[in-house]
Formats: C-alpha cells, sequence, structure tokens
C-alpha cells in the first residue's frame, strides 16, 4: 500500500486551442492510496473466449505482434495517465476470442467496490480474425462511497472481427474515476462501444480509436447522467486511417444540479482516408441553474474525398416538448425526470444483456426515487 | 473571349501588388526597444498619458509569451519588423491634395470611385498614417465625427479615446495586442451621437506599402444609443519576399438599441502575418453584426469577439475564408453571453486548396446570468482537392441552463453529384465548380455591400480558375 | 352545470390579439365541433383550454368541473381530466410508446397499474385503430409518419379516459382510410360514459361518421354562428365565405 501524488494532464486535445477554454488537456492533482481492494467476478466464460491473467510472458497463447501491437497503443486518457497505468499495476486481464468464433453470449466482468477501495486494473482484448465476441464491464459500489478506480482497457478488432465493447459505471458518487480505452480496428472490422457513465464522483473517460483499416468501423453511444456535484470529463479521439473507413459517435445525457460535463470530441480525417465518414452528435439537456457544460467537436480533415460531421444540441426542453408532456399529465420534474431517462434508454437498449439492463434500471430508480 | 488556364495557380493579384517607392518616408529602425516606442511616440506628439501607455504595454509584450495553439508564426521576427513608416505627405481631405503615386495606388484600388457613388465617408491609411481623410457634409452636419485616431487623440475627442482606448482590448488580452499598445498608429475613430442611423456606409481603407513592415491600425467606433452603423473595412498589400506584420486592433462599443454592421474583406499579399484583434460590446437591445471575407495573408489569426452585457443584446457573425496556397488562416468567431435574453448567430464557410490550411476556431459562452439565451453555430468547410487541410475547433461553454445551443459543423467536397447535374445542363466541370463553390460562399456574398460582392465573387473565380487575367 | 364553460375569453399571442371574446358551455358527454377557415384562431382556443404558456389569456374565465383554471399548470388540467390531441404531436426520444403511456396514467391516477390489464388494453386499443402492435416498443412519434402519430394520440386517448378532450385538426394530412380510422377511435372514446370532446377541424370529412351535437363556427378570433350537427353539412355545401365578411 503507497500514497502517491496524482499530478496528470489528462484527456489531452490532439490539437490545442485557447487556454480560457480550460479544455486543452483535464488536471489532476491529488493523493491516491492505492490499496488493491475491490472484488472483480467473471460469472462465466463462453465457449470460444480465453481468459486469462498474469504478465504476458506466463500465458504464451497469444499471437506475440498481436500483443505487440496493442503494448503500444494509447487510450484518450493520454501519455501521462496511460504511464500511471504502466507504472502502477502488472495485473493484467487477457481475452481473446479464437479465429471465426461468433460468440453471442457476453463475457461479463464485474467490479465490486466498499467504501474506501481504491484499485488500478488493466484489460487487452484481441479479437482475431472473422470472430465476434462482448464483453461488459461494470463497475458497482454504494451510492455515497468513496475511492478510487482505475481502468485501462486495450482492444484489437483483428481482420473482419467485431468487438462490442461495454461499460456500466455504476461507482459511488465520490469515486475517482478513470476509464482509458484504446482499439486498433483492422480491414472490415468493427469495434462497438456503450458507455453508461452514471455513478462516481469525478470521472475521466478517454477514448482512441485507430481506424486503421479498410472499411474499419467504429459505433459509439455514451449516455451519462451527472446530478449534485457529480463530474464528467470526457475525452474521444477517432483517427481516420483506413480508406473507406467508418465512424459514429452519439452522447446523450442530462445535467442536474451543480453537475459539470467536458465533451471533447475529435474526428480525425486524415491523409489518404479516401471513402471515411465520422460523424458525432451531442445532446445535452440541462436541467438545472448550477450546471456547467462544455463541448468541443473538432473535425480534424487532410483529405478531400471524406464527410465529416457534427451536431450538438444543448440546452433545457422545449416549451412545446414541456407542454406536451404536461398536457399529459406529467409535472415539469416529472417531465425532466422521464426525458431524462429517455437519454439513459437510447443507449441501454443497444445493450441487449438483460442482468445489465437490470443493473442499470435498478440505479436509475435509485437515484430519481430519492427526489420524490 | 481569352481561354481560362486550367492548371491551377496562384491568384492573379496584379491588381494588389503594385509597389511604390518609399522616397522620402519616415521610417523608423527595424526591431522593438524602448527607444523605438519612444521615438514613434515622439513622432506622433502623443499626450503624456498615451506615452506611458505604449511603454507599459511594451512592458507587458516583453512577458507575455507568443500563443501555444493555431497556426505557426516563427517565421515572424518583431527584430525584423519596422514598426512606423510615415509616407511624406500630411493627411488631405482633397485627392488633388495627395501625392501622386499615392493617389494612384488608391485609384487603383477603386476607393475614389467607391467613395463618390456610394460612401458616406472615407478614410485611406497609407503605411502607419492615413493620407486621405473625408467626410460628406451632410453626414457632419448630423454630428457623426469620422476622424483619423491621431486627430481625434490630439483634438477635442481626447477624453472620449482616453475613456475607450483598449479598454475592450486591454494590452493583457494577448501578446499582439500588447504590441498593438506599444506601436499602434493610424486607424479611425467614429463617432455617432444618439439617434442617428447613418444609411450610406463609412469605409476605411488600410494599405501596407512598406516591406518588412507592421501595420498597426487602431479603429474606435462609439455608436451611441438608438444610433445605426454600417462600417466597412477594406486591407491589402503588395506581396515581398519577407515578413509583413498586421497587428490591428477594433474596438466597438454598440449603445442602448443600437445597430452597428461592421464589414471586412481582406486581402493582404501572402507574405503578410494578420494578427488582428476585434471585439465589440453591446449594451441593452442592441445589435453588432459582422461580415468578415478573409483571402489574404501568409498566416491569420482573427476572431471578431462580441460581449452581449446588455439585455436582449444581439450578434451575428458571417464570415468566408478561403485559404489557397501557403496560406495557413485560423479564424472564427467568439460570443460571450451575459446579459438576459441574448442570441448571438455564427454562419462561417470556409474553402480550402492548393495546400492551403484553413480552421475555423470559436467559442460560444454562456454566462450564469445569461437566461434565455439563445446560440447557434453553423461552420461549413469545403475541400477543394487532396493536398490542403480543415480543421473544425468549436467550443461551448453552457452555464446556465436556461439556454438553448445548437451547433453544426460539416466537412466535405464538392459532390459529384451536382457537378454531373449542371455538367449535364451543358456547363463545363470548371464553370460547375465555380459555381458551386460561389453557391456555397453565397449567404456572405449577399451579406455584403454589392461592390465588395462583386469583388468577392471574383477573388473565388479567379482562385478557382487560376487565371492569368 | 357545464362541465367546460368558457366565459368572455381574450386570447393573445406574440402581443396579437386572436381571440375575442369567445362563450362556450360542453356538457358532460357532449361532442362539440369547432370549424373556421385557416388562421381564424381555432388551435389558439385549443391550446389556451389546455394552459399553453405561450398562449396569454388576457381576460375571460375557464370552469372546468365548476373550478377556475385559468391558472393552473397544463399538468393539473391534465390532471383534472382534460385532454389535447396535438395537431403536431412532439417526439420523444428514448421512451417507448408502452412506457410513456403507463408512465402518465400512472402520474394521473397516483397509482401503478397492473401490466397484464395494461398490456391488455393497449393491445385491444391498438388493434381498434388498426395500429401495428410493433410501434408500442418504438420511441414515442420518432420517425412515426403523420397518420402514425396521430393515431398515436387517439390510442393516449382511449388509454387515458379523459373527461374531456380537444382534438385539433387531428384530420389534418391524413389520407382517407386514416381518418376513417381516427374517426373510428373517436367513436370508440364517445361511448365512454361522460366522455366530451372538442373537435377543432376546418374539414367534415372526420365528421361523417361521428355523431356531433353542437357546431361552432369561428372566424377571425370570434364565434359567429353555433347550431347543430346539421351546421356542418351546411358548410359542407357552402364553405366560410359568408362569415368572413362579418
Amino acid at each position: 500500500m503507497e500514497s502517491r501524488q496524482l499530478q496528470l494532464k489528462i484527456n489531452p486535445l490532439p490539437t490545442l486551442t485557447w487556454n480560457f477554454l480550460k479544455l486543452n488537456s483535464a488536471v489532476i492533482d491529488e493523493t491516491v492510496t492505492l490499496n488493491g481492494r475491490g472484488k472483480s467476478t467473471i460469472q462465466n466464460i463462453p465457449r470460444g473466449v480465453i481468459v486469462s491473467s498474469g504478465s504476458c510472458e506466463e500465458c504464451g497463447g497469444c499471437d506475440i505482434s498481436a500483443i505487440q501491437d496493442i503494448r503500444q497503443m494509447k487510450t484518450g486518457l493520454g501519455a501521462e495517465a496511460d504511464a500511471f497505468f504502466e507504472e502502477v499495476t502488472d495485473d493484467m486481464l487477457h481475452i481473446r476470442s479464437k479465429k471465426n468464433m461468433q460468440i453471442s453470449e457476453p463475457l461479463c466482468i464485474s467490479y465490486e467496490f466498499a467504501d474506501g477501495d481504491a484499485n488500478a486494473v488493466r484489460q487487452e482484448i484481441i479479437a482475431e480474425e472473422d470472430s465476434r465476441l462482448t464483453v461488459i464491464m461494470d463497475y458497482t459500489a454504494g451510492r455515497k462511497n468513496g475511492g478510487f478506480f482505475g481502468v485501462q482497457t486495450r482492444v484489437k478488432a483483428c481482420r473482419n472481427s467485431v468487438v462490442r465493447l461495454i461499460k456500466i459505471n455504476l461507482l459511488g458518487d465520490s469515486f475517482l474515476h478513470f476509464d482509458g480505452i484504446a482499439a486498433l480496428v483492422e480491414e472490415g472490422a468493427k469495434v462497438e462501444l456503450l458507455q453508461m457513465e452514471l455513478g462516481g464522483g469525478r470521472n475521466y473517460t478517454g477514448t482512441d480509436i485507430d481506424l486503421a483499416g479498410y472499411k474499419s468501423e467504429f459505433a459509439g453511444n455514451a449516455a451519462f447522467l451527472c446530478l449534485g456535484d457529480q463530474m464528467l470529463d470526457m475525452n474521444y479521439y477517432i483517427g481516420h486511417r483506413g480508406k473507406k473507413s467508418l465512424s459514429t459517435l452519439g452522447v446523450k445525457g442530462a445535467l442536474r444540479d451543480r453537475a459539470v460535463k467536458n465533451f471533447r470530441g475529435t474526428i480525425d480525417l486524415k491523409h489518404g482516408a479516401k471513402g471515411a465518414k465520422g460523424n458525432e452528435q451531442e445532446e445535452t439537456l440541462l436541467l438545472s441553474d448550477g450546471v456547467q457544460n462544455k463541448t468541443l467537436p473538432l473535425i480534424l480533415c487532410d483529405e478531400d474525398d471524406v464527410e465529416g460531421s457534427h451536431g450538438a444540441t444543448i440546452g433545457r426542453l422545449s416549451q412545446e416538448m414541456l407542454f406536451y408532456m404536461q398536457t399529459r399529465g406529467f409535472t415539469e420534474h416529472e417531465a425532466q425526470v422521464l426525458m431524462a431517462k429517455g437519454q439513459l434508454n437510447f443507449v441501454r437498449d443497444l445493450i441487449g444483456d438483460e442482468k445489465s439492463v437490470g443493473r442499470i434500471q435498478h440505479y436509475t430508480e435509485g437515484v430519481f426515487g430519492d427526489d420524490r | 473571349m481569352e481561354k481560362e488556364r486550367t492548371e491551377v495557380d496562384d491568384i492573379d493579384r496584379s491588381i494588389y501588388d503594385f509597389k511604390d517607392s518609399e522616397e522620402g518616408f519616415y521610417r523608423i529602425k527595424e526591431g522593438l526597444t524602448k527607444e523605438i516606442v519612444e521615438k514613434i511616440s515622439e513622432e506622433k506628439h502623443d499626450p503624456e498619458w498615451m506615452r506611458d501607455f505604449r511603454l507599459k504595454s511594451l512592458e507587458i509584450y516583453e512577458k507575455l509569451e507568443v500563443p501555444d495553439w493555431g497556426p505557426d508564426i516563427s517565421g515572424l521576427n518583431i527584430d525584423d519588423i519596422v514598426t512606423y513608416v510615415r509616407p511624406n505627405t500630411k493627411m488631405s481631405a482633397k485627392w488633388e491634395e495627395v501625392p501622386d503615386d499615392i493617389k494612384n495606388t488608391f485609384e487603383r484600388l477603386g476607393i475614389p470611385q467607391a467613395e463618390r457613388e456610394s460612401l458616406a465617408g472615407v478614410g485611406a491609411q497609407y503605411d502607419s498614417e492615413l493620407v486621405y481623410h473625408n467626410v460628406k457634409d451632410e453626414v457632419s452636419k448630423t454630428g457623426v465625427i469620422y476622424t483619423d485616431m491621431e486627430s481625434a487623440l490630439t483634438g477635442e475627442y481626447e477624453q472620449m479615446v482616453k475613456d475607450h482606448f483598449m479598454k475592450l482590448v486591454p494590452p493583457t488580452d494577448h501578446k499582439f495586442a500588447a504590441l498593438h499598445g506599444a506601436v499602434w498608429s493610424g486607424g479611425s475613430f467614429v463617432y455617432v451621437p444618439p439617434g442617428v442611423k447613418l444609411d450610406i456606409p463609412l469605409q476605411s481603407y488600410f494599405r501596407l506599402n512598406a516591406a518588412g513592415a507592421g501595420q498597426f491600425e487602431h479603429t474606435l467606433i462609439i455608436v451611441s444609443e438608438g444610433a445605426d452603423l454600417h462600417f466597412i473595412e477594406g486591407c491589402s498589400a503588395p506581396k515581398y519576399n519577407v515578413a509583413n506584420l498586421h497587428a490591428g486592433c477594433v474596438e466597438l462599443y454598440v449603445g442602448k438599441n443600437a445597430r452597428l454592421r461592421y464589414s471586412t474583406i481582406e486581402n493582404w499579399s501572402k507574405n503578410m502575418y494578420n494578427l488582428n484583434t476585434k471585439r465589440a460590446i453591446c449594451e441593452e437591445g442592441a445589435s453588432i453584426e459582422w461580415i468578415s471575407g478573409s483571402f489574404g495573408s501568409h498566416v491569420s489569426y482573427l476572431y471578431p469577439s462580441s460581449i452581449l452585457k446588455g439585455n436582449d443584446s444581439h450578434a451575428e457573425f458571417t464570415g468566408i475564408t478561403f485559404a489557397g496556397r501557403g496560406q495557413n488562416l485560423d479564424t472564427g468567431a467568439k460570443m460571450v453571453h451575459i446579459g438576459r435574453d441574448t442570441s448571438s448567430f455564427i454562419n462561417t464557410k470556409s474553402i480550402s486548396k492548393d495546400g492551403g490550411i484553413s480552421t475555423y476556431r470559436s467559442s460560444v459562452t454562456v454566462m450564469p446570468t445569461a437566461e434565455n439565451a439563445k446560440a447557434s453555430v453553423s461552420c461549413a468547410s469545403l475541400m477543394l482537392d487532396d493536398i490542403s487541410r480543415s480543421d473544425t475547433v468549436p467550443a461551448m461553454d453552457i452555464r446556465t441552463d436556461k439556454a438553448d445551443i445548437g451547433h453544426e459543423a460539416k466537412i466535405g467536397r464538392i459532390s459529384d453529384d451536382a457537378v454531373f447535374y449542371l455538367m449535364s445542363r451543358g456547363i463545363d466541370e470548371e464553370d460547375a465548380k465555380a459555381m458551386i463553390v460561389s453557391g456555397f460562399a453565397d449567404p456572405v456574398s449577399k451579406e455584403l455591400p454589392l461592390e465588395y460582392a462583386v469583388e468577392m465573387n471574383n477573388l473565388i473565380r479567379l482562385e478557382m480558375k487560376g487565371a492569368i487575367g | 352545470m357545464a362541465l367546460l364553460e368558457i366565459k368572455n375569453l381574450c386570447v393573445r399571442v406574440d402581443g396579437n390579439d386572436i381571440l375575442d371574446n369567445i362563450n362556450l358551455s360542453i356538457g358532460r358527454g357532449e361532442t362539440h365541433v369547432l370549424m373556421g377557415p385557416n388562421g381564424a384562431g381555432k388551435s389558439t382556443l385549443g391550446n389556451a383550454l389546455m394552459g399553453n404558456p405561450v398562449y396569454d389569456i388576457t381576460s375571460g374565465n375557464i370552469f372546468f368541473n365548476g373550478l377556475d383554471i385559468k391558472e393552473e399548470s397544463p399538468d393539473k388540467r391534465a390532471k383534472a381530466g382534460m385532454f389535447m390531441s396535438f395537431q403536431n404531436p412532439l417526439e420523444v426520444p428514448g421512451i417507448s410508446l408502452s412506457s410513456f403511456i403507463r408512465n402518465a396514467i400512472t402520474q394521473q391516477t397516483g397509482e401503478k397499474i397492473k401490466f397484464s390489464q395494461y398490456r391488455q388494453d393497449l393491445g385491444s386499443n391498438m388493434e381498434l385503430l388498426n395500429f401495428d402492435r410493433s410501434y408500442k416498443d418504438r420511441d414515442l412519434n420518432v420517425g412515426f409518419s403523420g397518420g402514425e402519430k396521430k393515431k398515436a394520440e387517439i390510442l393516449q386517448l382511449l388509454m387515458l379516459k379523459p373527461k374531456f378532450a380537444i382534438l385539433d385538426e387531428t384530420d389534418s394530412g391524413l389520407d382517407v382510410d386514416a381518418v376513417r380510422t381516427v374517426s373510428e377511435g373517436i367513436r370508440e372514446y364517445q361511448k365512454f360514459e361522460d366522455g366530451a370532446l372538442l373537435i377543432i377541424t376546418h374539414a367534415t370529412k372526420i365528421l361523417e361518421s361521428l355523431h356531433v351535437d353542437k357546431t361552432h363556427i369561428l372566424v377571425k378570433g370570434r364565434i359567429v354562428e353555433s347550431g347543430d350537427g346539421t351546421l356542418v353539412e351546411e358548410i359542407n355545401k357552402n364553405g366560410f365565405e359568408k362569415y368572413q365578411d362579418m
């Protein structure tokens, strides 16, 4: 057990803008005492999935070049946070789907924490050629609990594979949480990312997607709910290298009370990525006076035969919508709760795993139940 | 008809690229030192407070860093820049009294003609000083003041200048604002009294002729309660092989229920570093409309900002940026909502071609006090080939729930379908493309005064065709 | 006492006076039709009755069930038993049609309803409206056609069972078959004991198979004539021309 002073620049932008916006990166400066506590459970391992832990050399089951690729990958949290993970934990969970295996049943990893637990974990996910793999991770703690949970997930989607990565954050309101994600997507492969950012006190999620292959694809959907003093800082970087690569990113959610949310989303259409298309859409519902929302959607474009687009809608419930809901008997508050749930449902309904949906349901009923 | 060349070439700039000799001009030595600033102040007969202001600004300049974001400006060395060049003439209100070569320059740029036809008043700056200034009699009679900054500073408007000068853009704002504070020269002072509505525009034209020089004009406009003004600014320079610098400053005070439209067509030569700062503040019910066309310069940093301080105030920014070979144009707008029921609207178009880089950069800030703020941002970028670059960096910082903010951005190229459609109607490919680009720019050009819209469309056409004339 | 009593109602929108001194009384179980040319202020009346904040009541009163509801918020009016079918129903992303209606019923009655009973009711009403069952799991109105949106409004009418419903141009933009189906749904509502209706329309097709107690003609913000159901036929034949210059 060791106390360490965390001084990091986290979630950096790929290109800088005005410093007064305070969006070029976020700064972490605090003491974290990692105690390794917390419990992770894997219910069952679907056929065709290989799971092992420990250092890589012990396993030896993988193609070494794939491992080398994966070790090079940077997460969206940035180099300083990646180095932190490197430093504090050797522990690595390897998850691999075998070639040609279409695995519909998800691999579910649950991390459970009690108050004061502080831990950092890493996973490497490799979907071999023509395989399909779903990994669901949920992080749970008591609503009022505090602690630290850092997670770093690197994904390599080999040719024509499909990886569905689902992350459900149900941590306690005083947790500091880092979630770094990196993915390398080869020719014809697809990475689907679903994130439910509901819990945690101060959450930093950084996602870096490398669409390296021809017709590689990324579909990201994130839903967030920030109430009370919750803070969510998001950084997405989607690099299009492959010709005809495709990306979509949808981020929806609601802010209430004194919640703070920062969203950075970059679509980088690199030179040579002919025929690439990238689209991001953000929708943020503002439900109280004291909230703060920052949005910075970047499109970097170094190629002409491409399409990049972005849209954002930020604001309160429209007057027309409120009136419509009221004519059906909903009060303003109830209408807001219903619309906030709607924002979440949009991602929840894509998960396709009953147990996970149940957990999310339980969590949201809990937080909204407190309102009554 | 002369056949237009099909290969893409640099734009024909012959109408801008003529140079005149500087014989007999006063030229301060290169670089930036306390002595140089003191010398400029002395040459300009500054009041003491202005001399102190310049020296204070210089101190700030020395402390501030160049921006760590945005285009590279390492090619700009202030030690090589001549900050003050005075033509050997006094300012005149008659073109006949302006020395022939300078007058010819403005004739070729069409300024006297435009004045006769469609302007209420004109100021023409050549290098560091104004050489011509005139306001139509009927305009003077309304109490409108339109003069050069030096006359305002040393004349009866000194106090008004002192109260407003670099209050909106303080020298601490950024390094080049501080530079401006230290070495500013020339520019226009406009005061529109309460309730006066000018229905024809005033125009200032800035011409930088001297090689290796900087132009640091200051524009200060005060539009009083219920008044209405359209101000046009044009700029150009011949091309040299050494860097020229433009670090102007525009401060616009828009009073209660007043309206100001500020139009700019910037066509600096492609050796120019254009590090310009423009800012407007709106009182209750006021509105500011920016129309901005950026075609020239080697590097530009340009983000006119609007501070919506008063309730019910309104800002609009309509801009187009065309980045061609050797250009890195970083342009956009800033909006700050402070008052209640404020609204802002940004609509920009960027075009990149021949290896040009254009960046759209903006920020929309909605403060907690800005209840019922509405803001909308729409930016579109067109890539004309695969060696150019176009980035979009729009930020929004929203601190109240009682706001409605919308944003949309698009990047792409000319659609093959659209070209095919036009070609199927018998239009050749180049014309088809030029038509599509003009159409893309149309929301901006239709906001410009007619002769500027024509100029802009010509610029686009020339850029598209790479014609030799 | 009438269920809905409108007294000397004047309404303003965006600074323009739209309705001028409207008086109207609708009894329990009665069906009233409000007709008039475009721009007469028909929808304004519906919105003002329902409490849309954009519509400013400058004078007059609205009594529902004997209580002055002029100051009540729209949700209070809904809970008191009022309903309005929107001319342009809003899209509610993330909330399915089924869950929206169930939530609304819970809001209005204050108690949870049995899921099995609810599902059965919803199913039979959807069938009545010739509404594809799969729509119950789709986000309310999101990606629905014009006709489907109107069906979803009538479905809510049948599920929420209000005492009084305003149908604002429910027939506009619908094809003949859809009008017939919607009309079927309205007839079903009329079967409810005490279910009162104010049907706002500028066409008469939707009224063909409905029983109408009273018809009112609204022109330039004023009710220029009231009569029984036969007035509908007269309008059908002669239009509003004779009222235009009044």
